[in-house]
Order: C-alpha cells, then sequence, then structure tokens
C-alpha cells in the first residue's frame, strides 16, 4: 500500500513539474475565416512584369533567361497555350505562390502550433509550422511544389518562411520565376476585420540581384459560401486541350 | 437523336471594349479567343461536359460556307455556372442553342463564353437573375 502511495506521489510531482513547464499559449491574431484576392494582376490592372509588383524586378541574367523562356497563358507576355509552357497546362501543382495569388477562395485554420491553408483552387492545403521551431536548413526529402513553412508570430503578424520549393512552379500566373535556392518570407496581417494583407519577400540569388518584396496583396473576408472543388484532373486537361484549347490557340495572334 | 442542324456564325458589331478579363478568366482565354468580337453560334447540342475547371458545349451544324461543323464552346467551371444560375441539366443532346461567343483566334470551329448569352430552344436558361453577362 506504502508503495502504491509513493507512486502516485512520484507521478503526481512528475506530471506536475510537465505542466508547469509548459509555456502558456500564445495570444495569437485570429485569421481564420474564407478569404479572396480583391486586388493584384488581373482584371485590368496594369503591373509590369510580376502579378506580385508594381516595379520591374531586379533579375540576375540568369533570371531575366528564365522569366523570357516562361511562356505563360495570362499576363501582358500571354500566349495561346499551344504555343505556351505553363506547368499548370497539363494539370500539374500549382504550387505555392500561384495559390496565393489567384483569384479563388482559401481558408485561414489556427489550431495550435500550427496553421492550415484550404485552397479551393487545386483543392489543396498547405500547412505552416508555428511551434517555435527554427526553420531548417534543409528537407532532406524535398523539393515540394508546396515547399516546407515555418511560421511565428511578431505583433499583429504572422511571418512564413519558406524553403525546399519546387521550381518548376512559377511564382505567379505570368512566368515569374524562382531557383532552388529561393527562400521566401510572407508576412500576414488583419488590418481591418474584414481585409486581410500580404507581402512577400523573395530571395533568390540565382534569380535575383537582391531580395524583392511584393505590394500588399489583400483579400476578403467571404461571410457566405464554402470552399469549391477546383480541380485540374489530368484526364480532363487533356481531353480539354485536344478538343478545345489547343486548337483554339494554334496561331499566334495576328 | 438528331446529329444535325444548322450553325450559323454570325459576326456581329462589338461596342464594349473588354480590355477587363474575367474574374475567373481560363488560362489563355485572352490569347485563344478573340476578346473583342462576338460571334452568334446556333445549333444542335451533340455533347455538353459538366467539368472542372471548364465546362465545354459542342454543337453541330453548318458553318457560313454550308459545310458541317462540330464548333466547340469552352465554358464556365460548374460553381461558376451555378452561381450564374445554371445546372448541370441546361443542355440535352438534341436541343437547339443560340449562344454569342468571342470566336477563336486561330479561325478554329471553337469559342469562349465565359459570361455570355444563351438560348436553348427559344429561352433562357435557369434563373437569369442571377447572371451577370458581359452581354
Amino acid at each position: 500500500m506504502r508503495k502504491i502511495f509513493i507512486g502516485c506521489l512520484v507521478g503526481l510531482v512528475i506530471g506536475g513539474a510537465a505542466l508547469a513547464q509548459q509555456a502558456p499559449a500564445q495570444k495569437v491574431p485570429d485569421f481564420t475565416g474564407m478569404w479572396l484576392r480583391t486586388n493584384a494582376g488581373g482584371r485590368g490592372v496594369q503591373l509590369p512584369q510580376s502579378e506580385w509588383s508594381t516595379e520591374s524586378l531586379p533579375f540576375t541574367a540568369k533570371g531575366r533567361a528564365a522569366f523570357n523562356a516562361n511562356k505563360p497563358g495570362k499576363g501582358p507576355r500571354m500566349v495561346p497555350p499551344a504555343n505556351g509552357n505553363d506547368p499548370i497546362g497539363n494539370a500539374n501543382p500549382t504550387g505555392l505562390y500561384r495559390a496565393l495569388i489567384y483569384g479563388r477562395n482559401f481558408e485561414f485554420v489556427q489550431v495550435q502550433g500550427k496553421v492550415v491553408q484550404l485552397f479551393e483552387w487545386g483543392r489543396i492545403f498547405r500547412e505552416i509550422y508555428a511551434d517555435g521551431r527554427p526553420v531548417p536548413e534543409d528537407i532532406p526529402d524535398g523539393p515540394y511544389w508546396y515547399g516546407y513553412s515555418v511560421g511565428k508570430w511578431e505583433g499583429d503578424a504572422l511571418v512564413v518562411t519558406t524553403i525546399a520549393l519546387d521550381n518548376r512552379a512559377w511564382l505567379d500566373e505570368w512566368g515569374t520565376p524562382f531557383s532552388d535556392q529561393a527562400k521566401v518570407e510572407e508576412r500576414w496581417r488583419r488590418p481591418t476585420p474584414d481585409r486581410l494583407e500580404l507581402r512577400i519577400t523573395v530571395t533568390d540569388p540565382v534569380m535575383y540581384e537582391k531580395p524583392w518584396t511584393s505590394m500588399p496583396v489583400n483579400y476578403a473576408l467571404q461571410k457566405k459560401g464554402e470552399l469549391q472543388e477546383i480541380i485540374f484532373a489530368p484526364m480532363d486537361e487533356q481531353v480539354f486541350n485536344e478538343r478545345i484549347r489547343d486548337p483554339a490557340g494554334k496561331a499566334d495572334k495576328k | 437523336m438528331s446529329q444535325s442542324g444548322n450553325l450559323k456564325l454570325v459576326p456581329f458589331a462589338f461596342g464594349v471594349l473588354l480590355s477587363v478579363m474575367p474574374l475567373f478568366g481560363h488560362h489563355g482565354t485572352g490569347a485563344s479567343y478573340d476578346q473583342k468580337k462576338w460571334v452568334k453560334v446556333e445549333g444542335t447540342v451533340t455533347e455538353f461536359i459538366w467539368r472542372n475547371p471548364h465546362s465545354s458545349l459542342y454543337i453541330d451544324g453548318k458553318d457560313e460556307a454550308g459545310k458541317p461543323v462540330n464548333y466547340a464552346i469552352e465554358m464556365f467551371s460548374p460553381g461558376q455556372m451555378v452561381k450564374q444560375g445554371y445546372t448541370r441539366n441546361i443542355f440535352k443532346v438534341g436541343d437547339h442553342v443560340v449562344i454569342e461567343v468571342h470566336p477563336s483566334l486561330s479561325h478554329a470551329a471553337s469559342g469562349e463564353c465565359l459570361g455570355c448569352k444563351i438560348l436553348v430552344n427559344g429561352k433562357e436558361p435557369g434563373n437569369p437573375a442571377a447572371r451577370n453577362t458581359e452581354r
């Protein structure tokens, strides 16, 4: 009996010590909800090169060559898809930053130590680890189409660093490139209850002579509706391309 | 099921500058179809595919020279079409349709209808009040 009592006491002490060592939950901004982009490229907005920037980008020679080699189906350099090389034209993944800049609903979900974004475009999700872990030097099994993201809360902002990005994706719909050395920082804020703001800073010495920061991209809170399923199934895209898109765009603009 | 019909391609005057891309413009839409021109297509439905990210409609008929042709039309995703008051049942094989499209820049027998005017058997299908058509 005495042994049982001592065992319980030890268990209580150890358990209490473990509880005492747990940091209290950090009170962080609340970004939960469904959001839809309200500005950036498209809808007649005039931007020089990238949907992310009102400025010309500081390309290296290699970066400019990569930019010129990308033939998008949208934006100021658009070509008919039959003459282009947009990776999503054949139903490849959009990659993270195209999902963020595209005008489709996405949802923020926050749980202890993690933020999750659910995108209806492609029906994909993205995890941001916000549990205090450092940004790793490398992801051995990377790269990933959606990168590896670590976040931290700074005042009213969620600051996210993403590495291990698969550079077959583009940064936007207009063919803005990045290399396998790219590190991208996102800074998310909620200036008003109904608006979310994102700026990204791209650090990629292979493609850009210096880091560059995007314009603020805004998202409006969607108080009605649900995430839709917008999947590009390869079997559907192939048929669509063969029957409609490729014939329609076979010739260059006259 | 009739596979034949009259497909008339009727270009008509275009009065509104369409420099603004649709909110959910598909990839290559602006580069593949003449956004400054409208063509009225009339014929008989042979197939309607209700599928993400773009639905598509096929119409049998004849071109301006009287030659039989199957015309392909790129349409919105199902979700966007529902928001515009359409359903998956708006077209049935054999229906007679009149539809105004942006024609292909390559002069292929295809066009784009993202928010255009549609008549099925002489009537606007679905819930027209939900629509914000370009025309």
